[in-house]
C-alpha cells in the first residue's frame, strides 16, 4: 500500500519536474525568438535609415553643386569630397545588412548604382561648369539629375515599403509566437499544478489512511488494555474466591467438625441409651436429628472434597485410565452387584496427565450417577474413548432416566439438584466436583441426554499435556 | 484383660469431645482412671507434678489434642519428649486436623500415633477400643508407666 503510494508520488513529482523544465525551455525559446524579432525590427529600421542617409548624401551633393554654380565659390564643393566616402561606407553597411535578402540585395545594388550615377552626374556638371558655365547649365537642363533623383527616391520608397511589409510579417509572427508561448506556459503550468495537487492529495490520502490505521491501532491497544485489566480483575476475583473456598475448607475441617461431632455423638448416645424409654415421638425426633446430622456431615465432607481439588491435588503424572476405571469399579463393586449393572469398558482407554485419586473420584461419581439414576431398567454403562485432536474425549454413557437438556449446565452447578431427596438421595456436589476435577486437568466436561433413554457425559482432556501446572491459581495470585 | 489400675491422661479443650471420650471409654469398660486437662500449660504442670498437681500420678498413655490454649499440642509433645522421666510414655495425637504438616510434625516430635477424630460416634468408640486393646493388651508399655512408686 505505502509502496504504491510512494511510487505514484515519485511519478507525479517526476511529471511535475518535467513540465517545469518544459515551461522553462519554452520561456527561454520564446525570449530568444522575441530578441530575434527585435533584432529584425531594428535591422529593417537600419536598412531604411541607411537608404535615407544615401538620399541625404545625394541631396547634400546636389545642394553643394547648386551653391557652387550660383556663387562660383569652390568652398561649396566641400561636402562632395566627403559624400563619396560616406556613400561607399553606407553602401557597404547596407550590403551586409541585406545580405540575407536577395530581393533587397538586388535593390540595394540598383540604388547604389543610381546613387553613383547621380554623383557622377553631379561631378560631370561641376567639372563642365569650371570650363563653361553655360554648357553646365545646358546639362542640368537635361533634367537627368532630377530623373536620377526621382529614381533613387522611388527605389528607396519601394525598399521602405518592402521593409515595412517584412516588419509587419515578423511582428505578426512574433505576436502569434507570443500567443503560442503564453498558451504553452499556461498549459504547462496547469499540468504542473495538477500533478503537484495530485501528489499532495495522494500523500494526504496516504497520511489520512495512516492516521486511520494509527487510530485503529490505538483503539485496539485500548481495548486490549481494558481486556487485560478485566482479565486481571477476573483472575484476582477467582483467586479471591478460591482463597475463600480454601478458607472455608479450613474452617469446615477444623471448627465445624467439633460441633458436628458433638451433636452427632450425643444424639447417638441419646438414641442408644434412651431409645424406647421416651415417647414414640421423642424417638422419631432423635432419628430425625441423627439423619440430619448425617446429612450435614455428608455435605461438609462433599464441600471439603470440592475445596480440596485445588488445595490437596497431587502432582500431575502419566495416568493409565484403564487402571483408574478398574479402581473406580472396585470402589463401586457393592452397588454394581446390588443393581446387576452391566458395565462395558473400552479396552484401549488412553493414558493422560493427571492426578490418579482425583480421576478415580471423577469416574466413581460419574458411574455412580449412571447407576443411581437408572429408573426401572437394569443399568447399562458404557465407557469409551475417542481421539479428537488435541483432546481425548472420554464418554460415560448410560441408559438411565436422563435429564431435560435445558438443565444441561445446571447439573454441574454446586448444590443444584434436579430431583427431590425423596426421589434420589444426594448433596448436589457430585457433578460440581467432577467439573472441578476436570478443570484442574485443563479439560472440559459436558453432558447430553434424552429424557427416558439415557445420558452421555463427555470429558475432554488434552492429549499432550507434558507441562501442566498444578498451581495455576496460585501463580495468578503471585 | 489387664486388671491393673490404668491411668490415661487426655489433654482436650473441647468439653463435648472430652465428654464423648469419657462415654467411649466407659463403654469399652477397661479404663480405671481417665484424667482430662483442658490446656497445654496445665498438662505440663500435671506431668511434672507441680503446684496443684503435686500428688498426681504419671499416666500410662497420653491422648493429646493439637489445638490447645496456653501451650499447643506440639509444644507439649516436644516438652514431654525432652523430659527424661516423661519421654517413654506413649503419646497419641488425637485431633480434628487432617493436615499433612501436623502429621509430619507430630511424628518428627516422636508421637507414638496420629489419629484423626471421626465425626461418627460409633467409629470413635471403635477407635478407643482399638487403642486400649493395642496398648494394654497387645503391646507392652514401660513398667508402671515410668512411675516411681
Amino acid at each position: 500500500m505505502s509502496q504504491s503510494v510512494n511510487k505514484k508520488t515519485a511519478y507525479a513529482l517526476a511529471i511535475a519536474g518535467c513540465l517545469f523544465l518544459l515551461t522553462m525551455a519554452t520561456t527561454g525559446w520564446a525570449i530568444e525568438q522575441l530578441l530575434a524579432a527585435q533584432h529584425w525590427v531594428s535591422h529593417s529600421h537600419k536598412v531604411i535609415s541607411g537608404y535615407k542617409e544615401l538620399l541625404r548624401v545625394c541631396l547634400d551633393c546636389e545642394t553643394a553643386q547648386r551653391g557652387y554654380m550660383a556663387s562660383g565659390d569652390a568652398n561649396f564643393l566641400e561636402p562632395l569630397n566627403k559624400s563619396l566616402q560616406s556613400v561607399s561606407k553606407i553602401a557597404d553597411q547596407l550590403q551586409s545588412l541585406t545580405a540575407d535578402d536577395d530581393v533587397e540585395t538586388a535593390r540595394m545594388q540598383k540604388i547604389r548604382g543610381e546613387v553613383e550615377n547621380k554623383l557622377d552626374f553631379i561631378d560631370t556638371v561641376i567639372k563642365t561648369y569650371s570650363n563653361s558655365p553655360e554648357a553646365a547649365i545646358a546639362i542640368v537642363k537635361t533634367y537627368k539629375g532630377k530623373r536620377l533623383m526621382d529614381k533613387i527616391r522611388a527605389l528607396i520608397a519601394d525598399s521602405e515599403m518592402w521593409q515595412r511589409q517584412l516588419l509587419k510579417k515578423r511582428e505578426a509572427a512574433v505576436a502569434s509566437l507570443q500567443i503560442l508561448v503564453g498558451f504553452l506556459i499556461v498549459v504547462f503550468t496547469l499540468l504542473e499544478a495538477a500533478s503537484l495537487i495530485y501528489t499532495y492529495k495522494l500523500n494526504n490520502a496516504f497520511s489520512e489512511d495512516q492516521r486511520k490505521r494509527t487510530d485503529a491501532l490505538e483503539a485496539e491497544i485500548k481495548l486490549r488494555l481494558a481486556t487485560e485489566q478485566s482479565l486481571r480483575e477476573t483472575s484476582q476475583y477467582l483467586a479471591r474466591s478460591n482463597q475463600d473456598l480454601q478458607q472455608f475448607a479450613y474452617v469446615a475441617s477444623h471448627d465445624l467438625q467439633e460441633p458436628l461431632r458433638a451433636v452427632q455423638g450425643f444424639t447417638t448416645l441419646l438414641a442408644k441409651t434412651y431409645k424406647g424409654q421416651l415417647s414414640e415421638q421423642a424417638d422419631g425426633w432423635i432419628d430425625q436429628t441423627v439423619s440430619g446430622v448425617d446429612r450435614m456431615r455428608t455435605l461438609i465432607n462433599g464441600l471439603l472434597q470440592y475445596a480440596r481439588v485445588e488445595s490437596r491435588g497431587a502432582q500431575m503424572e502419566a495416568i493409565d485410565l484403564n487402571a483408574v476405571i478398574k479402581d473406580a469399579l472396585q470402589d463401586l463393586s457393592l452397588l454394581i452387584d446390588e443393581t446387576a449393572a452391566e458395565i462395558k469398558v473400552d479396552q484401549s482407554l488412553p493414558t493422560v496427565q493427571g492426578d490418579a485419586s482425583q480421576l478415580r473420584l471423577l469416574f466413581v461419581n460419574l458411574i455412580n450417577n449412571a447407576i443411581k439414576y437408572r429408573g426401572d431398567k437394569t443399568p447399562k454403562v458404557e465407557i469409551s474413548a475417542l481421539q479428537i485432536t488435541p483432546n481425548w474425549q472420554i464418554c460415560v454413557e448410560d441408559n438411565g432416566i436422563g435429564f431435560d437438556m435445558q438443565h444441561q449446565e445446571k447439573i454441574f452447578v454446586i448444590f443444584q439438584r434436579l430431583h427431590s431427596r425423596n426421589q434420589y438421595e444426594g448433596t448436589g456436589i457430585g457433578l460440581a466436583l467432577c467439573r472441578r476435577i476436570v478443570e484442574r486437568h485443563r479439560g472440559t466436561i459436558t453432558a447430553i441426554s434424552t429424557v427416558g433413554s439415557g445420558s452421555k457425559f463427555m470429558i475432554k482432556l488434552p492429549i499432550n499435556t507434558g507441562a501442566i501446572s498444578t498451581r495455576r491459581v496460585e501463580e495468578i495470585v503471585a | 484383660m489387664n486388671v491393673k489400675d490404668i491411668q490415661i491422661l487426655m489433654v482436650e479443650d473441647s468439653p463435648s469431645d472430652a465428654e464423648l471420650a469419657v462415654e467411649a471409654f466407659k463403654q469399652s469398660r477397661v479404663v480405671n482412671t481417665l484424667t482430662i486437662i483442658d490446656n497445654g500449660g496445665d498438662a505440663m504442670e500435671y506431668l511434672q507434678r507441680k503446684g496443684k498437681y503435686c500428688d498426681a500420678q504419671l499416666p500410662d498413655l497420653i491422648l493429646l489434642d493439637l489445638n490447645l490454649p496456653v501451650k499447643n499440642g506440639h509444644t507439649v509433645l516436644a516438652e514431654i519428649k525432652q523430659d527424661p522421666l516423661l519421654k517413654r510414655i506413649p503419646v497419641i495425637i488425637l485431633t480434628t486436623s487432617e493436615s499433612e504438616r501436623d502429621v509430619l510434625e507430630s511424628y518428627n516430635l516422636q508421637a507414638s500415633a496420629y489419629i484423626t477424630k471421626p465425626v461418627d460416634f460409633d467409629k470413635f468408640i471403635t477407635i478407643v477400643k482399638d487403642i486400649q486393646h493395642f496398648y494394654f493388651v497387645v503391646a507392652t508399655t514401660p513398667p508402671n508407666g515410668g512411675r516411681n512408686d
